[in-house]
């Protein structure tokens, strides 16, 4: 997903939710800044390195695809923007090698959702908001893992929009930097490489931005798929995303006792159905400004613009002692945390695409 | 979620298009081989063939150019069969369109392919026993992987060609 979900669309989330203006600004920072907080920014402010959850093109360029490579990789992306549905999932006829990859494959409502959220419970605000980004990644990212893998991330030629009208036109991916034109359905992936742990088969590269565009529905044939055809419906798995954000956030409030998967009637968010659908099945490439007038009309507040640098100084200004009360210190705190509980899982599950854990390290030594 | 308008028949019609469309296109790219075979042959073999040539006594120069002329006849004869097989073979697979006669010339090719490694096998045998000139054991035995590896994707692309002709019946008669 983008800055319009990530950063608009869960301020409104969390006033539905019932977070005042003030709290509502500090979740939906830190959703967005979970697509920002990079090694390079780290370095700047003289942050923890580990707390690293996403990574710029320029860095993924330099990142070694050797074995630990990969688990560096595959620790920031599965933790933090490709949540795995479900670490013990099954495949017939398939090697170890292979499931191993299978089993990263991103999806909503799994266990790990769960996890997360449970996570934040009682933490703080940036935890909330780290949560939140990583749970409308696992509606709009279904389908794909977060670990370099051409046999489970590659797309081909068979790539149709879908109109609501039910007509259907072919895709044709371009390999540029133009940006995609949506009017005339022309949109940019990644380019073909037949190298399995290429960097450009991380993600949902080969797709291109579709899956974060809201409007969009769309059929194609995943690698693992098997020659079976995927329906990607964004503006339903989007309209799901938001209401279970709400759910989400009311259950971290305290407002109800129990965050359940699958579940999304019941919030306020349903008295707001007809506007939220139109927001997102309008066609255009960012829907930020039909975030914000839905936002602000909620709150009766200004959503200050995001920027990156809005808390920086307050973290390289403070004593070392206090760093971790600041608002990055919080938010590396919630991120840390999230990471570690994720490598954990897939540790535990016996997968060792996300490398060691170190949790599981010291309970072996501590045995 | 996975479409479930989908029937088994048309996911392995789909699959086996795909595989149609591959080898296809693998037969095609083999011509580059088989222009660079023929081109180090007569490179790596050239004392061989100007010796050859000068075997001829004058009278039989004519001859000779005439059986070059009907050798690089023949070899271009081959390339567009090659062509026309994986070209028509990739249009069947996006259906585009229907038709036999790419069947009948990968036959052919198979056939000479089969030939080609047959000869090959015999010429390392023969060079071994070191009564015959201008062979290489290393060109004869990539050779034969090449060959080996084309005869896979003929074999592939047949198969894959009957398998979409009959699942094509079988979706046909299920829509009426």
């Amino acid at each position: 997903m983008q800055e319009d979900f990530h950063y608009y669309a869960t301020y409104a989330a969390a006033i539905l939710a019932g977070y005042n203006h003030e709290e509502s600004a500090v979740i939906c920072y830190s959703a967005q800044f979970v697509d920002l907080c990079t090694r390079t920014f780290l370095t700047r402010v003289k942050g923890p390195q580990n707390a690293a959850t996403t990574q710029l093109q320029l860095e993924l360029m330099d990142a070694p695809t050797d074995a630990v490579g990969l688990q560096d990789i595959t620790r920031i992306w599965a933790s933090f923007h490709f949540l795995p549905y479900d670490l013990y999932a099954e495949k017939p006829h398939t090697s170890k090698r292979y499931l191993r990859k299978y089993r990263l494959i991103c999806g909503p409502n799994g266990k790990l959702t769960e996890d997360t959220v449970a996570l934040a419970k009682g933490s703080s605000l940036q935890a909330a908001g780290l949560a939140m980004h990583v749970l409308a990644d696992t509606w709009a990212h279904m389908y794909f893992a977060g670990t370099p893998s051409l046999v489970i991330n590659n797309t081909e030629s068979h790539f149709y929009e879908i109109f609501p009208d039910g007509s259907e036109k072919q895709i044709r991916f371009r390999h540029t930097t133009s940006p995609d034109d949506v009017e005339n359905g022309i949109y940019t992936a990644s380019i073909f490489q037949s190298s399995e742990n290429s960097i450009m088969n991380l993600g949902h590269g080969r797709a291109g931005h579709l899956p974060d565009y809201s409007y969009i529905r769309y059929k194609y044939l995943p690698a693992w798929g098997g020659y079976r055809e995927i329906i990607k419906d964004n503006p339903g798995d989007y309209y799901n995303a938001f209401r279970q954000m709400v759910h989400a956030m009311m259950y971290l409030r305290g407002d109800i006792p129990a965050f359940l998967t699958g579940c999304y009637e019941g919030t306020k968010a349903d008295e707001y159905s007809d506007e939220i659908r139109r927001i997102i099945n309008k066609r255009q490439i960012s829907a930020s400004d039909d975030w914000k007038a839905f936002g602000e009309s909620l709150s009766g507040r200004t959503i200050p613009d995001f920027s990156v640098e809005t808390y920086i100084d307050e973290y390289m200004n403070a004593p070392e002692e206090e760093k971790k009360e600041t608002f990055l210190g919080r938010f590396f705190k919630a991120a840390l945390a999230q990471k570690s509980m994720v490598t954990n899982r897939i540790y535990a599950s016996g997968n060792r695409l996300a490398g060691y854990s170190v949790a599981q390290k010291k309970e072996r030594v501590n045995e | 979620m996975f479409n479930t308008d989908q029937t088994e028949n048309e996911i392995k019609l789909l699959k086996y298009r795909k595989n149609l469309i591959t080898s296809g296109r693998a037969v095609v790219a083999f011509c580059v081989w088989d222009i660079a075979k023929v081109v180090m042959s007569l490179l790596l073999k050239s004392t061989y063939t100007l010796d050859l040539a000068n075997t001829y006594h004058t009278d039989d120069k004519p001859l000779f150019f005439f059986e070059v002329f009907f050798t690089v006849v023949v070899f271009a004869v081959i390339i567009y069969m090659q062509i026309y097989a994986g070209v028509s073979a990739v249009a069947v697979g996006k259906g585009k369109k229907k038709g036999v006669g790419y069947l009948v010339i990968s036959v052919l090719l198979l056939i000479v392919t089969v030939v080609s490694i047959v000869f090959s096998a015999a010429s390392i045998v023969v060079s071994s026993i070191g009564t015959m000139q201008g062979v290489s054991f290393d060109t004869a035995f990539a050779g034969i992987i090449l060959d080996l590896t084309l005869g896979a994707a003929l074999i592939d692309l047949l198969i894959s060609s009957f398998k979409v002709r009959r699942l094509s019946r079988v979706g046909e008669a299920g829509d009426k």
